[in-house]
């Protein structure tokens, strides 16, 4: 299923000042979304990475 | 088993980024944002193609045929047509490169930046700065005048310049942004082959460089070893990293069956190896691994199918190892509530050095 008509990437992430997008670009499904509330799972990984 | 990630996003992004930005970035006293078509090759071929060429597919990052894509330029507005530069217009013209474009950030190209190595934005000095590699084998192939070569191939071939679009601050972000994925990606710009499907490897007296791939169960993280022959076994043979299903026009071909070489030429007690161009696994400075990957990446710089047939160029070749960034960087064509995307760029990452878990080194 798509979503939307627009691609993106980690140049246009940037280019928009959102360094966390082009993170999500890249390595979102591992770390994305990282808010505790919704996905321990992703926090976890995201701290992991980071450790 | 969880390796230890002992290079961190949070110091890239907290201290490196800081860095990177302070070496980098000047103060900003004027921000504009400037939307603008940059025209050219940016096109999903909605309206038509012109004269003397095709709507063909941009499969990297989803499976598209170019029997797909025809059809966008006989009016269909739904999928593929509909998704920004998965189709686009290229010539009919035999030897034309085929380079898929960019996504468009609305920025118009900075003429007086296109070339941010020349124009001074990035140094030798600064870059030797940020780039420190722990061993030989990145510094000899994480090189300043290889992504400077690198950055001007794909401008060559791109309306949506890599470091060269909007405002000074904004070139300098780009490749800020791109130096952290990248020393993350290779562990500091010290990986160059992934070490799982690479372990122990030797350069043959024939010049060419042999791996000895390791099935993850068999291998050691920690000690980097490899307990078993990949080899041994009923099928002695290598087809990781080939998607059958993504060949030809959307992939390099799997047709080439890797097996061992009988010998590694110089190395007669070596056993278990295969010759590293033979074989597709992660390298690159923002990782290449799937056979699609290679044709995505060779395409993007105007190089059709070259790093087919010499995939190991990306970790030999310093102009080739930075020029990965073209295929995900600028041309990776993801959005954020595909899940296609999701199983795509998590299937990307597993295995590839810098990341556990999934992510193994």
């Amino acid at each position: 299923m798509i979503f939307g008509t627009q691609g993106t990437s980690a140049h246009k992430q940037v280019m928009k000042e959102n360094f966390g997008g082009s993170v999500e670009v890249l390595y979102g499904e591992l770390e994305c979304p990282s808010n505790q509330w919704t996905s321990a799972k992703h926090v976890t990984q995201v701290k992991d990475r980071v450790r | 088993m969880r390796a230890e990630l002992t290079f961190r996003l949070s110091t890239l992004f907290d201290v490196r980024m800081t860095n990177l930005f302070a070496r980098l970035a000047r103060p900003v006293t004027l921000f504009s944002i400037v939307y603008a078509q940059t025209g050219g090759n940016l096109s999903n071929c909605r309206g038509g193609c012109d004269g003397g060429e095709q709507c063909v597919g941009n499969p990297f990052s989803q499976p598209v045929g170019d029997s797909e894509c025809n059809f966008c330029a006989r009016g269909r507005c739904y999928w593929p047509c509909n998704f920004e530069t998965l189709c686009f217009c290229q010539s009919v013209e035999v030897g034309s490169p085929r380079v898929p474009p960019a996504p468009k950030s609305g920025f118009r190209p900075n003429a007086e930046i296109l070339d941010p190595c020349q124009a001074g934005i990035l140094t030798e000095e600064a870059f030797n700065q940020i780039v420190q590699p722990s061993n030989e084998e990145g510094r000899a192939l994480y090189t300043y005048d290889g992504l400077c070569q690198a950055i001007m191939q794909f401008n060559k071939y791109h309306d949506e310049k890599f470091a060269g679009m909007g405002t000074e601050t904004n070139t300098r972000a780009d490749l800020a942004a791109f130096l952290a994925h990248a020393a993350t990606d290779t562990y500091n710009f010290s990986v160059t082959r992934e070490a799982l499907h690479c372990v122990d490897p030797v350069t043959g007296s024939d010049a060419q460089t042999y791996c000895k791939p390791c099935k993850e169960e068999h291998y050691n993280f920690e000690t980097k070893s490899c307990s078993q022959d990949y080899f041994a076994g009923i099928d002695s043979s290598y087809p990781d990293y080939c998607d059958l299903t993504r060949q030809g026009t959307m992939g390099c071909m799997c047709d080439k069956s890797v097996r061992p070489v009988s010998v590694v030429p110089g190395h007669a007690d070596l056993t278990g190896y295969m010759a590293a161009d033979d074989a597709y696994f992660t390298r690159g400075s923002i990782e290449l691994k799937w056979n699609y990957d290679y044709l995505g990446a060779s395409m993007s710089m105007g190089d059709g199918d070259y790093l087919c047939d010499n995939p190991d160029l990306v970790s030999t070749s310093p102009r080739h190892a930075c020029e990965t960034f073209g295929l995900f960087h600028a041309v990776a064509h993801n959005s954020f509530s595909t899940d296609y995307i999701s199983r795509h760029v998590i299937k990307l990452l597993q295995g590839a050095p810098g990341f556990t878990s999934t992510w193994k080194r």
